[in-house]
């Protein structure tokens, strides 16, 4: 019965409404028709056109349902019924539609219903059901048996009634304990030490076949809290509203690795940041209103982390110590949103309107001067900055079919942020006076900023399998900032020399954006595509500093222009085999324009050939390919393989830069520098990925999981006194497998190991931060189900971990254990 | 200095797309001779089956029109009988019972918005960097793909989440506004984007760095060989830089601390 499905043009709305003036017109012609037929006998032809009845007696859950649920329910069931006929409920059934009875009781020859499934001759072809594409058309066999449950009188059974709830509890016990820096361990399993537990786990399906229904999720496990609800009240949408929070451990020894030689201070706490957030929404909908959409979130963190900086030692008799930093967080950021959805006629219209305050304050305590591995440091620093900002942004989107193969979309964006700030730095000494101490204040700091931004697209589906689209974006931001700021010098005790400042910034960006793209799908199963991205960006920037520690004045424009594409393809050429090839490049080139850069003093105005200066240009490219195939050999194996090569480079040119030799003071030309293009780094990376799932037997499911990395990133410096290159390599294993050993029973097992090695031999004046390290994990566990109620889980681990070169002081090793309990109800 | 031909990775990256694109044209042409099943798998809904794009296109118009546009619309997944293109399914799990009963949220069919697992089924290398140290917590259920990531279209079509509305940087500012917001001295390698510096999904080195040490900056950062040129000494910016690389990065030390721009100091001191 199957054929083939036509392609279904746009413009739905105007189909529609065709639709419906026909379907009114026939079905007063039909009823007419079947009047006649009926006082005339004169309708055979069309009655006798449709399959026959069966001749059994029908049930209905056994033969009628299925063919409801299949071909019906999806646009006459409970959601959204279709002209109003809903075919789930029997008085709703003998109702019929909004446009009148569908069957007559009794009589399958004279019902709506079977002529327009049998497809009859007399029936506009738009309103055979069930329409093309939603559903195969019914089979004479099971036109028949609807005509004869028509005929015995409808009879009708609900299936056996299931709970409108279903309810899903688990409780969650963890415990681990170990060997090594507990922090280490928080950090890597995100858990607290020793014993914790709580509520895993709780799912609430309340789902009627009528009326309101809700999702409740709920937990309470370890530093993890999550109250989750979304409530669907018919007629008038979902409300969604929740609140959660978890917490983000950190390692009391900073975020920075150690090599041998060097010792490690640790914080005076366990750094922990919490992050959480509630929200509420209300997603309106009604039929025939537009589509709405109001909610609030406030998002929050709340803690202290660590940083990837480090401090300075409080013991200045240890050289070679380093101490970590770390930053305290308060961050409040609410957010109300309003989204707008309509469709009039051929236009789909889209807006949203966000407001957004947002309010920081951090304090981070770190580095003061330090110069590894011979010096000692010098100062703690202490910096605490509070900023507090509004935005308002409204995004306007359309949407609109211009053809039947050609649409049209866009969009504007329009954006203002209104931000004041604060800022203060101290040093303070950790054992002998540094010569002087920084007392830097910046107690105003205003900033402003608008951005627009529009686009317009166009996307073609020219058939024969092609896809176009090509788009151009415009968007303008400008930004102004004004501060004060007075970077004062504590030379000795109670000597403090004043500098104090004033800045500007002003910023104007324009950017223009092109894109094309296209896909081509003329042949099964396989899929070529290419886009491509032009951009033109230019930035003009005014910055000033009068007085303060170093003044300047810079006017500069620095104009981009980045190239993007990327081609590939996907196909599966043999049964069970797929292949994915792209290769991706990207070029940015940027010139800069200084038109002014000089240092104003009081003496005058002088020039200033250095940095930024006599930056001229900057490069960069980046080239990516990526070959991905998967292969299925049988039902029970996979295999997916992914192997991804990277490359970048960058360069910058430089204006030669003279200066003068320290011995004659005579100038010498290009002293600094000659000026020339200069290698700024070039990276290549290689990443290999492997995959295989096996079933080897109806009881076993096997997965292993096999990832390395290996990057290379040299600069210019390159040098094994100064700066080797940053070279290593990346690993990581993973296996793991299941048995079900009885039908109540299963049993699994996991391995992983994972090492990184980024050492560097360096040199002795060279502060070692390459790191190496791996780690083994080995884990099982049971799963079983007591009754049909209650299951649990219970999992053990060995955690082993080791940094070679920090001499065992960071190594670990820890039992990890984890048991869940879970109860089911509907 | 260990010397290595200048774009001498390019060729190699070149050479590969070359390679590659030589072995799609026979693929191209045995796919003329494909076979029903393709090697794409789509989650597994207990009972279900495929019903194509077409089904959904009801309910969610205005996903399913701007679909093809999507990268995942490359996805050869069709439906067996009709061949009709069926890549809503390859991630939301075979439809008919979803279909059948009406449709309804999470009723017979899979969300990957909520569950991350089922992106990472396919996206598997991704799961690997989900394990590295530094990490998004997607694997502890604490976010979502789709918190970065549109599944469905791509940015030019949907503006209001995507090019215009989340432009450079404005993903990452969902969350981390404190770091992309505006500032009185700009830290110029937020114009080009988190990426360069930052791996988005995990890595080995802290805070999601792409390198470790100074070769980040340095990049960007032009190094000039310094007084007389011969003498060994790098200057980064007419300043005497060469004790100061040795001491790990930029920022780690004490320096340039304000790595995302700075409202106090030029430098980016603090």
């Amino acid at each position: 019965m199957s054929r083939a499905v036509p392609h279904r043009p746009p413009g739905r709305v105007h189909q529609d409404c065709t639709r419906t003036l026909r379907r009114s017109a026939w079905v007063i012609s039909f009823l007419l028709r079947i009047s006649l037929a009926q006082a005339t006998e004169a309708g055979q032809s069309s009655v006798g056109a449709l399959p026959p009845p069966d001749d059994r007696p029908m049930e209905f859950l056994r033969d009628i349902r299925p063919i409801l649920e299949r071909s019906c329910f999806r646009c006459h069931g409970p959601e959204r019924p279709r002209g109003g006929l809903r075919l789930d409920r029997r008085e709703d059934l003998l109702r019929g539609s909004d446009a009148g009875p569908v069957i007559v009781l009794s009589n399958s020859a004279a019902s709506r219903l079977i002529h327009v499934v049998a497809r009859a001759p007399h029936v506009p072809e738009d309103l055979w059901m069930p329409p093309d594409g939603k559903a195969p058309p019914l089979t004479a066999e099971e036109i028949g048996r609807l005509r004869a449950w028509i005929d015995q009188g409808l009879p009708w059974a609900e299936p056996v009634e299931q709970s409108a709830d279903r309810v899903e509890a688990t409780l969650g016990m963890g415990w681990s304990v170990g060997s090594g820096p507990e922090s280490r361990l928080r950090a890597r399993w995100q858990q607290p030490s020793g014993w914790n537990g709580g509520l895993e786990q709780l799912t609430w399906l309340h789902e009627p076949p009528e009326g309101a229904r809700f999702t409740l999720l709920v937990r309470a496990l370890r530093d993890d809290t999550l109250l989750q609800m979304d409530w669907l009240q018919p007629g008038w949408g979902w409300l969604h509203a929740g609140v959660s929070q978890y917490r983000v451990f950190y390692s009391d020894r900073g975020q920075w690795p150690w090599a041998s030689g060097q010792a490690v201070g640790l914080l005076s706490h366990e750094p922990a940041l919490d992050i959480g957030r509630s929200w509420i929404e209300w997603d309106l909908i009604r039929e025939n209103w537009p589509g709405l959409r109001i909610g609030y979130e406030h998002a929050y963190r709340d803690g202290t982390r660590s940083l990837t900086a480090w401090s300075a030692s409080p013991d200045f008799s240890q050289r070679r110590l380093i101490w970590p930093a770390s930053q305290a967080v308060e961050e409040d950021n609410h957010l109300f949103r309003f989204h707008f959805l309509h469709q009039a006629g051929q236009w789909h219209l889209e807006d949203e309107l966000r407001l957004q305050w947002i309010n920081v304050r951090r304090a981070r305590t770190n580095a003061g001067f330090l110069s590894p591995p011979e010096s000692s440091p010098i100062v703690r620093t202490r910096a605490t900055q509070t900023h507090e900002s509004f935005q308002a942004a409204n995004a306007f989107r359309f949407e609109r079919s211009l053809r039947p193969w050609l649409r049209a979309t866009g969009g504007l964006l329009s954006s203002r942020y209104d931000a004041n700030g604060s800022s203060d730095l101290a040093d303070a000494i950790i054992d002998v006076w540094p010569g002087y101490l920084r007392r830097w204040h910046s107690p105003s700091l205003t900033v402003a900023q608008t951005a627009h931004a529009a686009n317009a697209n166009l996307i073609a589906e020219a058939g024969a399998g092609w896809i176009t689209w090509t788009g151009v974006q415009l968007e303008k931001t400008r930004q102004q900032t004004l501060g004060r700021a007075s970077f004062d010098f504590e030379w000795s005790p109670g000597d403090v020399w004043q500098l104090p400042a004033t800045q500007e910034n002003a910023r104007d960006r324009f950017v223009l954006t092109e894109m094309l793209g296209l896909r081509w799908t003329g042949l099964r199963h396989l899929t070529l595509y290419a886009d491509a991205r032009a951009q033109q960006d230019s930035v003009e920037l005014f910055e000033e500093q009068l007085g303060g520690d170093a003044p300047f004045r810079r006017d500069s424009l620095a104009r981009t222009h980045t190239w993007e594409t990327r081609v590939g393809l996907e196909c599966t050429p043999w049964t069970r085999v797929s292949v994915g090839l792209s290769h991706r490049h990207r070029q940015s080139n940027t010139d800069f324009d200084h038109n002014i850069d000089l240092v104003p003093t009081d003496f005058g105005n002088f020039s200033n050939p250095s940095y930024p200066a006599f930056i001229r240009q900057r490069w960069s490219r980046s080239d990516q390919v990526q070959i991905r195939l998967g292969w299925q050999p049988s039902t029970r194996w996979r295999m997916a393989f992914l192997y991804r090569y990277w490359a970048g480079r960058s360069q910058t040119a430089t204006d030669p830069l003279d200066g003068f030799d320290p011995i004659t003071m005579e100038p010498v030309p290009g002293f600094y520098t000659p000026g020339r293009k200069i290698l700024g780094a070039d990276t290549d990376l290689h990443t290999y990925s492997l995959q295989t799932i096996l079933r080897p037997a109806s009881r076993w499911s096997l997965q292993a999981q096999a990832i390395a990395q290996d990057q290379h990133t040299r600069s210019g410096v390159d040098h094994a006194e100064l700066l080797p290159a940053w070279v290593g390599r990346t690993y990581r294993i993973h296996l793991k497998g299941r048995w079900q050993w009885t039908k109540q029973s299963e049993l699994e097992f996991e391995y992983q190991w994972a090492m990184s090695d980024f050492h560097q031999d360096v040199a002795a004046t060279v502060f070692p931060i390459g790191i190496l390290w791996q780690e083994h994990f080995i884990g099982a566990g049971v799963r079983r189900q007591w009754t049909e109620h209650l299951s649990f889980h219970l999992r053990y681990g060995l955690w082993h971990y080791e940094e070679p070169q920090a001499s065992g002081s960071n190594d670990s090793l820890a039992h990890l254990a984890w048991m869940s309990v879970t109860w089911q109800w509907r | 200095m260990s010397g290595r031909g200048r774009g001498e990775g390019h060729v190699r990256v070149s050479l590969l797309a070359s390679l590659g694109l030589c072995g799609a044209l026979p693929l191209m042409w045995l796919a003329c001779s494909t076979v029903h099943q393709p090697a794409l798998q789509p989650p597994h809904i207990e009972g279900a089956h495929l019903v194509g794009n077409r089904a959904c296109y009801d309910c969610h118009t205005n996903l399913v029109r701007i679909f093809p546009t999507s990268p995942h619309a490359r996805l050869p997944l069709r439906t067996p009988e009709t061949h009709d293109a069926a890549g809503c399914e390859a991630c939301h799990g075979p439809g008919s019972l979803h279909v059948a009963a009406g449709g309804g949220r999470g009723r017979f069919i899979l969300n990957p918005s909520r569950q991350p697992q089922i992106c990472l089924d396919c996206h598997w290398e991704v799961h690997d960097e989900f394990r590295l140290p530094s990490r998004h917590p997607v694997l502890e259920g604490r976010m979502t793909c789709s918190q970065c990531h549109d599944p469905h279209g791509i940015d030019i079509t949907k503006p209001a989440g995507g090019l215009v509305w989340a432009r450079l940087n404005e993903t990452c500012g969902a969350c981390h506004a404190e770091q992309v917001r505006p500032r009185l001295f700009e830290h110029e390698a937020l114009r080009e984007g988190c990426t360069v510096c930052h791996v988005p999904h995990g890595s080995t080195h802290a805070a999601l760095l792409t390198e470790r040490d100074s070769h980040l900056c340095l990049k960007c950062h032009a190094q000039t060989p310094g007084p007389g040129v011969d003498s060994g000494r790098i200057f980064i910016g007419q300043v005497d830089h060469t004790e100061r690389l040795r001491m790990g990065t930029c920022w780690s030390a004490g320096c340039h601390t304000a790595v995302h721009g700075s409202d106090v100091h030029a430098r980016l001191l603090y």
